[in-house]
């Protein structure tokens, strides 16, 4: 957070611009000769590029001893090598990548009012590449990442990266075709148990950073993050990736972290039902087509923004060495220990960029505010939201983030908002702005069995759905809010009348780690967040030098502590879950998901203290299991 | 700052590229057990099971010396040499026994048997500490009385004699099977600590005395027996070259190596039993060294464990321009600086076409000039072997009886070379070739040496006769004469 600080004064809206607007529309027509990341002397096809993979020694050599010299054998396993890789490999096809180019114009415009890119950003990024390896990272919130990103790269002259998209797209009908075409490869959900498969995936993505031009997308925190927080980096595809670096096979890697927003993703709605719990429909042409008629809804804007570039080179710096795997062929070696924990830390470097490039929409602001107020169990008219967003758009943004809130028109960008958002809040007739009440049809029978969490009732969900849709709208404002939060917590509960600064550090790290899963917070930050944090509340005299809270300084007092409360409660009936029901007895996780959640609707029905809507989030009920693990409060045995 | 500057600043990063490291990083911890093959020997752990104990070779193959009928005698003896493993297997050899009747001055009557396996051994020399924490290690221990004779000693005559004869002044006190590198550093830092002697053995087939324990060694002596530490670690073919540990018999490696179209090509005469190590250790010669080198040619890396550290060079190019070249000092070292674990060797395709040849010359002088013509050309084939008069006959006497029409057949040959040529049995020597290569390369190769050999009066004496000198190389090795016996 300490280099968000730094990074302030460069934040701004001000290199964002409309791809929407007319003069900026992408020509799909146009004559195509794109900026290549990583020129080479002679380009491979994408068949080629398979080629490669099946003739790689590693194969060979997997090929010959699961064969045992068997020559017919032999023969077969090429085959099923050629199978895989024509299962895995992406292929190109110009005149597919301009046909869905000429659609997505019109429904973007359809569908959307404005998509805003920083084209500084992109500028910059086309400057540093040509010679090297590059990867993408994006932030991954919505399906509509894959396309988005292929869209800008065409738009703006950028040859199209070679994508890592789930098997699930190949299930529907031509969408994984058209995906494939357009430059997505493939890999199979679970393959650990496949040895063939797993080294043909590995070596395809190795080849595709080694020799291939395109540069590679992915998303590292492998799936979609449901309650719009970032998640923990998944390290699999970021260390095959890196491995021709550790390796000595190329100079260095270019990393770009890519904050991608939604004013509302596509899938909001199908999130809060499958973090409830109630069982997401199966990825189908015709599940695509029912969701055709979510076009019909105006989902705002969208904003892309590209990070400053990194090169891994320079990050790793002196931990980098090659000497180690000089003594042997390449293909004979893997990772070390020592490596592998060198992928993790910039995992969780770029995912922290992510987080930094991501922008705030107004509504994001608007929600937590009025969470707060609803936290506080008071109305809100619109002129004090209004100033709520503004007050708390001048605290983010001193925090680090960046913010689309300007300060002209405020009201008429925030009735623009709601009205994107009016299935989670309405302005009612007295001018009080309030939750829905959304109609949900009697759930269908469902077969409990098949269920993740409890089975909710009707009543609950219709109860629950628009605070839970709210509260993911402020979760991507926690990134800034939740660790001076936690400082203001501290204090607050500090009941002894002489503290030291050290118990209240002491306190802030419990705390911290704590929810370090929750917000993805890093260990080794800990005192530059403490630091930055503390600072920054006493900076803006929220807090005194004595640690005391400044009276007139209230009200963000309370919208502070307001971020980390249902968090806290959902903890909290996780720990009471557990002593209740299984104390002293061995548990899985399933049993805890269904009886959390089942203890948090009794405690929304009979309307006690400490509960939020929030606390049936099955996702955080999970965070805070693998969390307490982590803390070793808890301990994990395999069956 | 300076790359340079950064470089020293940080003492962990080493900068010279052949420097010795005592900390050499793991290359156990960055190798993909994937690329690693378990090969199974073909010689057992316990190599008594299949191997002599007291002798050369397999236990199943010898030369033996029964009677027809009747008490032994120089008439009634029947000279054989058993096992079907060599060409020459289970046939009757008189022209052999003959042979050794003339030259030894024989009477197979006095014939001499070699003693059993003792019954008793010398009581090892214990350390407890260190065996214990051998223990602990879980590393194969052995401190039988048997096995540690087997580990006592090499193939010399006089290592055969004392065997049969004798017993020898001093044993080993234990025996441990490490099996894998790591095993062999924890091995010899405990040696060291505890201040035990260690000895490294592989195929136990050294005539250097180097496996020898010194007679007046006063401290524990442990044998490092590498034997099951016989891993492919690594192939790479772009490169040609290969990994294996330190262990792997010779066949054993040819043999994996012919599975895959490759080869080695060092073939001393004891490959079947001795180790790759072991080659290491004593800088061994093959005899097709003149297409593939001896041991230092073939050899691009070794690591070796001192009781200092690990030695061994820190990058796998085939040559580097700086020096001086530890594998050097490593080769030949026979065991005393350190045991050797795990070596890097260069490989080839298997050659398109193997050829034996032979030619023979009207006197011994006649081959030394052609040979050394054939040197100045340098037109070595992979290997070319003078073999003068004594050898030739006792080479010859070693054919088993032939039938009517070979006897002919040979007859005939006789009669060309001794009447029309005019060469004298008793004076004439003969010269083995063999061939590897492209079949283009090596026809034009003897054709050009027939033409060298022409010029001394030499022969070609056919492919047969070629191949027959190179596969008794092995059946020679069985023979270990002195005066007090003959066989075993």
């Amino acid at each position: 957070m300490a280099r968000a600080q730094t990074d302030t004064k460069s934040k701004s809206m001000k290199g964002f611009h409309n791809l929407l607007e007319p003069d900026r529309l992408p020509c799909m027509t146009k004559v195509w000769q794109p900026q290549i990341p990583n020129r080479k002397d002679n380009y491979l096809s994408p068949e080629q590029l398979k080629l490669n993979v099946l003739e790689s020694p590693r194969i060979v050599r997997l090929i010959e001893e699961l064969s045992g010299n068997d020559k017919s054998k032999k023969q077969e396993l090429r085959r099923a090598v050629q199978d895989m890789l024509n299962e895995i490999g992406l292929t190109r096809s110009m005149p597919v990548i301009r046909w869905a180019g000429i659609c997505l114009n019109k429904i973007l415009k359809k569908i959307c009012t404005a998509v805003y890119v920083n084209e500084e950003s992109i500028l910059r990024v086309k400057k540093c590449i040509g010679s090297q390896p590059v990867l993408y990272l994006p932030s991954h919130r919505s399906y509509a990442d894959f396309v988005l990103m292929s869209y800008i790269c065409f738009a703006y002259d950028l040859e199209i990266p070679g994508i890592a998209a789930g098997m699930d797209f190949l299930s529907m009908v031509g969408v994984g075709s058209l995906l494939r075409k357009t430059g997505a490869f493939f890999m199979r959900r679970s393959f650990a148990s496949d040895k063939l498969y797993w080294h043909v995936f590995k070596e395809y993505m190795r080849s595709l950073v080694n020799v291939y031009h395109t540069g590679v997308e992915f998303f590292i925190e492998g799936t979609r993050s449901r309650s719009f927080k970032a998640l923990t980096p998944k390290l699999g595809l970021l260390s095959m990736a890196l491995e021709p670096l550790f390796m000595g096979e190329v100079v260095d890697i270019t990393i770009i972290p890519i904050g991608v927003a939604y004013d509302k993703p596509l899938e909001e709605q199908l999130f809060v039902y499958e973090m409830l719990g109630v069982p997401k429909p199966k990825e189908s042409t015709m599940a695509l087509f029912k969701a055709l008629k979510i076009l019909d809804i105006n989902h705002g804007s969208m904003y892309v923004n590209f990070g400053e570039p990194i090169s891994a080179r320079d990050y790793f710096g002196l931990s980098l060495n090659r000497f180690e795997h000089a003594q042997l062929p390449v293909h004979v070696q893997q990772l070390t220990k020592r490596e592998l924990d060198l992928v993790n830390k910039l995992g969780r470097h770029v995912i922290s960029h992510q987080q930094n490039l991501i922008v705030l929409t107004v509504f994001n602001v608007a929600s937590l505010y009025i969470n707060y107020r609803l936290f506080m169990d008071k109305p809100t008219s619109l002129q004090q939201l209004a100033d709520g967003v503004m007050l708390l758009s001048n605290h983010l943004k001193a925090l680090g983030a960046l913010v689309s809130v300007e300060y002209t028109n405020i009201k008429s960008k925030i009735l623009d908002a709601l009205d994107v958002h009016k299935n989670i809040l309405q302005l009612s007739v007295d001018g009080k702005i309030t939750l829905m009440k959304p109609v949900i049809a009697n759930v269908q029978t469902v077969n409990v069995t098949k269920l993740k969490g409890h089975n909710l009732s009707t009543n609950t969900l219709r109860n629950s759905v628009p605070a839970f849709s709210l509260q993911i709208y402020c979760n991507p404002c926690l990134r800034w809010l939740i660790q001076p939060a936690f400082v203001l917590l501290v204090v607050k509960s500090m009941k002894e009348k002489s503290f030291s600064s050290e118990d209240i550090q002491d306190n802030f790290f419990r705390l911290r780690k704590l929810f370090s899963v929750e917000f993805v917070l890093d260990s080794e930050l800990e005192n530059e967040d403490y630091n930055f944090s503390l600072q920054y509340l006493m900076k803006s005299q929220i807090l005194s030098q004595r640690y005391e809270f400044n009276q007139k300084e209230s009200e963000i007092i309370t919208i502070f502590l307001s971020t980390v409360a249902p968090f806290l409660c959902c903890y909290l009936h996780v720990i009471e879950t557990i002593i209740e029901v299984f104390k002293d007895t061995e548990f899985t996780e399933k049993d805890l998901l269904v009886k959390a959640q089942q203890r948090v609707e009794n405690g929304l029905n009979s309307r006690i203290d400490h509960v939020h809507p929030y606390c049936l989030s099955l996702d955080s009920i999970s965070i805070a299991l693998s969390s307490f693990h982590l803390n070793k409060i808890l301990t994990k045995t395999k069956r | 700052m300076s790359e340079l500057e950064r470089l020293e600043n940080n003492s962990e990063v080493q900068i010279n590229l052949c420097s010795p490291t005592v900390a050499a990083s793991e290359t156990s911890q960055i190798l993909d057990t994937l690329s690693t093959k378990e090969i199974v020997s073909a010689v057992p752990r316990e190599r008594q099971e299949l191997l002599k104990w007291n002798g050369w070779g397999y236990k199943d193959s010898k030369f033996t010396v029964t009677s027809k009928d009747g008490p032994l005698t120089n008439d009634s003896a029947i000279l054989k040499f058993v096992g079907n493993r060599y060409p020459i297997g289970d046939t009757e050899l008189p022209y052999f026994k003959q042979w050794v009747i003339d030259t030894f001055n024989l009477d197979l009557a006095n014939k001499k048997s070699a003693q059993p396996m003792p019954s008793s051994y010398p009581a090892p020399v214990v350390c407890n500490e260190f065996s214990e924490k051998i223990k602990k290690l879980n590393i194969l221990y052995s401190d039988s009385g048997e096995d540690r004779l087997i580990r006592a000693h090499g193939q010399t005559l006089y290592d055969i004699h004392t065997l049969r004869e004798g017993t020898f002044p001093r044993i080993p006190d234990l025996i441990v099977w490490p099996r894998c590198h790591a095993d062999v550093v924890q091995i010899v830092k405990l040696a060291h600590a505890h201040d035990v002697a260690v000895i490294p053995f592989g195929g136990g087939t050294s005539v250097s005395g180097s496996i020898t324990c010194p007679k007046n060694e006063a401290r524990p002596i442990v044998i490092v027996d590498t034997s099951q530490m016989n891993r492919m670690l690594w192939l790479d073919k772009e490169n040609m070259v290969v990994c294996f540990e330190s262990g792997i018999f010779g066949q054993d490696l040819e043999r994996e190596l012919k599975k895959l179209g490759l080869t080695v090509g060092h073939e001393p005469d004891s490959y079947e039993f001795s180790t790759l190590g072991g080659w290491v250790a004593t800088r061994a010669s093959g005899m097709k060294k003149n297409v593939y080198g001896n041991i230092e040619d073939l050899v691009v890396r070794v690591k070796m464990v001192t009781c200092k550290g690990v030695l061994e060079r820190n990058c796998s190019a085939p040559r580097v321009s700086i020096g001086p070249d530890f594998n050097q000092i490593i080769l030949g070292s026979e065991g005393t600086l350190g045991v050797v674990t795990e070596v890097v060797l260069k490989v080839r395709k298997l050659p398109a076409m193997k050829l034996y040849g032979s030619l023979i010359f009207p006197m011994f002088d006649n081959g030394v000039k052609c040979l050394r013509e054939i040197a100045e050309y340098r037109l070595q084939p992979a290997s070319i072997r003078l073999i003068d008069n004594d050898q030739f006959i006792f080479g010859q006497s070693l054919k088993p009886q032939a039938n009517f029409f070979h006897s002919i057949i040979d007859g005939m040959k006789k009669a060309y070379v001794t009447k029309i040529k005019r060469f004298d049995v008793k004076r004439m020597c003969v010269a083995t070739l063999v061939f590897e290569g492209e079949e283009e390369a090596v026809k034009r190769q003897e054709k050009q040496i027939n033409i060298i050999a022409k010029k001394y009066g030499g022969l070609p004496a056919g492919a047969t006769n070629g191949e027959r000198g190179y596969l008794l190389t092995f059946v020679i090795a069985y023979i270990r004469v002195s005066k007090s016996f003959l066989f075993h």
